[in-house]
């Protein structure tokens, strides 16, 4: 196969493996139309790193403050306002898109090291600040949200829900991709090979950072704002530290330099959550916790590009041993 | 009086207790090839890092063209015309060669064919798509240089271009200095390699521990007693 | 207003603990250019260790022997295990592996000791002093003096040691370092082990003030980050300084607005300084050479 048509054949696996999820995950133990729409919505959310963490090498560890964003402007837009459900996912991504924008700004003249502290920090800031305002309903949330519509049908259960969510997935993936063989790709890779001498090309890099931000932010947001409608119940843990985290974890296990990353991640991830839980002793949180700092170390030190770069590690290894 | 192609008013840097520059100041009016020596941590390298804007002086000014560097962004003053290599390379690690001369601001525009002919122009036909990993070290050093010339600079700022390579391909290096210097472009041209610059510069600068010891023509210069010593000799001795 | 001074006093009691992670997480960025981000979770190992052990029955000195001895095994471990081998990756991958480190860490905790709190006695009892109008546990002085201790022994250490002075080479200067035959991958060791120690020296005497659970070193953590950019990041001394600013002002806005906001105002307070600081941070960052 030649590196032309590498793309579409991914597409065709992809579009493939997607359409068959549904029929696959309802036959097989442990894994649920549930599991698949989390894996999809973890897998929109951390699309967005591929840009920021995967070219520009630029690490936020806030992305569950835009997640919740997205999904608590959903809650308080359809419940309190009685907005329509699309056009609160609309204004979540607009709000989480102005605040990475603003944020951007100014972290962005900063060195990367700044970056993660900064989103760390805003990250938790936010969350607290969920947890204690009442139009966010503190620490008990907003339920009640209503379904998401599509053509005057209410995605109520999970079936409709994982095709809207795939098609949503499908859509992202294209949009990223197109995005990473633009030129503002190759910049970003730039941006992340050598800062300094992307600058010295005339690239403003804080600019390039912060587009890339933005685009993380809007993912996560649009994640957030499914994972409202379709759990129908939003509050503080949506913000939790652990979810910025886990969005980091999908990327790096997964890959963070293409955009198949993302959903191969996601799936590992989830899996590994599912497989933990209740297999290992001790308790839940423990194990889980425990089994995500280990994928994450082992998968940095031994798997750099992370599973969307086995392949091409494998054909360098087997042409190394010839 | 036009304005000066670059100018430094009492540059100034210290890092730590090191004063790397030291209210250096100096004027450059009429293009051609500059050359700038001085024995190891004299401060070449953090002149150009000031005039790129990579590095903020304690004190005073740079000026290009008569415009105001000092504070700008790196990536400002390479678009306002200043571009540099590294002397420590800096290449792309994941971009090939052909896109580390389409990613410079505004090199798109030129288009494809341009950064073809740049390419061969340095010698690197036919490496378009390798990326820099797969180079040979002298075709590393002649990619930092593309890279600079693909903004089309007023001034390239060359910190060490010839290091490592062997006599005949620094040889075509320096002849393509001499097209460029024709063509109209300004170089600063870092080298360590004293006899290769005292033949194509214009200009002879002398750097001492942050301060200018000498400045004027090749012959100048290689005459100046207090260089001899205190460069030019130590020079023999060192290398 | 009149209680102005007391909170100040709670906050300088506080924040001498934040001053101690501050002061571990300066002292790594320095050496070794890496946000630690486990720093928080070693305070939580040292106290939850501590707390523990002393649960079971152990002598306290015997369980903060043991805290301190895990600190520093585990902040070697980090080191040998994790940063070391991955030396030449970029410092993204180096943040994401502390990362890592941090919620395995966490995780293991969880799993050794349980997720509930654990509680330790007082050092010298249970006792309170008053001043100013409040009412502070006298362990905070534990903490003081423990802070003090250690500040003085990193200085004496940094300034008055052969080891401090080539951990001060490389943080100056790592390529000359290396030239003048000083291994800053050694140095980055010493570092580790030393802000792990600072940690679990802070975490157990934290302990019978606030019984740690296995999610306690997030917080903690946070605010030494705090500590440590408002100190300048490469400064240990400025990191000090910081870990005390953070404490007053935690405990004076917890005293004046209220302690539901305290969270998302000292989180505000590191974004701020973030923002508003880069200039005084882009030096420090300038230091690879080009
Ligand atoms: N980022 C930095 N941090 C600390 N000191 C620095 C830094 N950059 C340069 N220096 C110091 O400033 C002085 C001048 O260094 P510079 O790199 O400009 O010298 P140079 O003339 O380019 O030397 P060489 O011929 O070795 O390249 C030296 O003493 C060097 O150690
Ligand atoms: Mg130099």
């Amino acid at each position: 196969m030649t590196a032309r048509f590498r793309p579409v054949a991914g597409y065709m696996v992809f579009v493939a493996v997607l359409l068959t999820v549904p029929a696959v995950f309802t036959r097989v133990p442990f894994y649920t139309l549930s599991t698949a729409v989390l894996m999809v919505l973890l897998a929109i959310g951390a699309l967005g790193l591929v840009p920021l963490t995967g070219l520009a090498r630029q690490v936020s560890i806030g992305q569950a403050a835009f997640y919740g964003i997205g999904g608590y402007t959903s809650a308080v837009l359809t419940v309190r306002y009685h907005v329509d459900p699309w056009w609160g996912l609309l204004a979540g991504v607009v709000l989480a898109a102005a605040v990475a924008w603003s944020l951007g700004a100014v972290i962005f003249r900063a060195q990367g090291h700044y970056l993660s502290l900064a989103t760390l920090a805003f990250g938790l800031a936010v969350a607290a600040l969920v947890n204690e305002l009442p139009v966010t309903g503190r620490n008990a949330g907003i339920s009640g949200l209503p379904p998401l519509r599509i053509l005057g049908a209410s995605l109520t259960t999970d079936l409709p829900f994982y095709w809207l969510c795939a098609g949503l997935l499908l859509v992202a993936t294209v949009a990223v991709h197109l995005l990473l063989r633009s030129p503002v790709g190759s910049a970003l890779t730039a941006a992340g090979d050598s800062p300094i001498a992307a600058a010295a090309a005339g690239i403003d890099i804080s600019a390039l950072r912060r587009t890339a931000f933005v685009v993380s932010a809007v993912l996560a947001s649009v994640a957030g704002s499914g994972y409202a409608h379709w759990f129908r119940y939003v509050d503080p843990s949506m913000l939790g530290l652990l979810n910025s985290v886990q969005l980091l974890i999908i990327i790096t296990v997964g890959g963070r330099e293409s955009v198949w990353g993302a959903p191969l991640g996601a799936f590992t991830v989830v899996t590994l959550a599912e497989v933990v839980r209740g297999r290992l002793p001790g308790s839940e949180a423990g194990a889980e916790l425990t089994a995500y700092g280990v994928v994450l170390v082992l998968s940095l030190l031994l798997l750099p590009r992370g599973l969307a770069g086995l392949p091409a590690a494998l054909r360098r290894r087997a042409r190394g041993a010839r | 009086m036009s304005p000066a192609v670059f100018e430094v008013q009492d540059l100034t840097v210290r890092f730590g207790g090191v004063t790397a520059l030291d209210g250096l100041s100096l004027r450059h009016d009429s293009g051609g090839v500059v050359g700038l020596i001085g024995a190891n941590g004299a401060g070449k390298t953090t002149f150009v890092n000031v005039l790129s804007g990579v590095v903020r002086p304690a004190r005073g000014r740079a000026f290009l063209d008569g415009r105001d560097l000092t504070g700008l962004a790196a990536h400002k003053i390479a678009r306002a015309g200043l571009t540099r290599t590294f002397q420590n390379l800096r290449l792309f690690g994941s971009l090939t060669v052909l896109d580390h001369l389409l990613v410079p601001y505004g090199a798109r525009n030129h288009g494809r064919q341009r950064a073809l002919a740049l390419l061969a122009e340095v010698g690197l036909a036919g490496t378009e798509s390798r990326r820099p990993a797969e180079l040979a070290y002298g075709e590393q050093r002649r990619l930092e240089l593309a890279r600079a010339l693909a903004l089309d600079p007023r001034i390239v700022l060359l910190d060490e271009p010839l290091a490592g390579l062997a006599g005949s391909e620094s040889d075509e290096l320096l002849s393509l200095f001499g097209r460029l210097r024709d063509g109209g472009t300004t170089l600063l041209l870092i080298e360590h390699d004293v006899p290769s610059v005292l033949r194509i510069s214009d200009r002879v600068l002398v750097l001492d521990r942050g301060r200018l010891l000498a400045d004027g023509t090749p012959a100048e210069v290689a005459s100046d007693p207090e260089v001899r010593q205190a460069y030019l000799g130590d020079d023999d001795v060192r290398d | 207003m009149e209680h102005i001074p007391g909170y100040v006093l709670i906050g300088l009691s506080t924040g001498t603990t934040y001053a101690v992670i501050g002061l571990g997480i300066a002292l790594v960025y320095q050496v070794s250019g890496i946000i630690n981000f486990a720093q928080g979770d070693f305070v939580m190992l040292g106290g939850l260790t501590f707390a523990f052990t002393a649960e079971q029955g152990a002598h306290p000195v015997v369980a903060a022997a043991l805290a301190l001895t895990v600190t520093a095994g585990c902040g070697a471990a980090l080191h040998l295990a994790v940063l070391a081998p991955a030396r030449d990756a970029g410092h993204d991958r180096l943040i994401v592996l502390t990362i890592g480190a941090s919620i395995l860490i966490q995780g293991s905790a969880v799993l050794v000791f349980g997720a509930d709190q654990h509680f330790a006695a007082p050092f010298g009892g249970d006792r309170q002093f008053q001043a100013f109008g409040v009412s502070i546990s006298a362990q905070y002085l534990w903490c003081a003096a423990a802070a003090a201790a250690v500040a003085a022994a990193v200085w004496a250490l940094l300034s008055r040691s052969q080891t401090g002075r080539a951990m001060r080479a490389v943080a100056a200067d790592r390529e000359t370092a290396r030239l003048m035959g000083i291994a800053p991958l050694r140095m980055g060791l010493i570092a580790l082990l030393l802000a792990a120690v600072l940690a679990g020296i802070g975490g157990v005497v934290l302990a019978p003030i606030q019984p740690p659970d296995a999610t306690a070193g997030v917080p903690l953590g946070l605010k030494g980050f705090t500590a440590a950019v408002l100190g300048g990041l490469t400064s240990p001394l400025g990191a000090i300084a910081g870990g005390l600013v953070v404490g007053v002002v935690e405990a004076v806005v917890t005293g004046l607005v209220s302690s539901g906001y305290r969270d998302t105002i000292v989180y505000g307070l590191l974004v701020a300084v973030l923002l508003v600081r880069p200039g005084g941070l882009l030096i420090a960052a300038v230091r690879e050479r080009l």
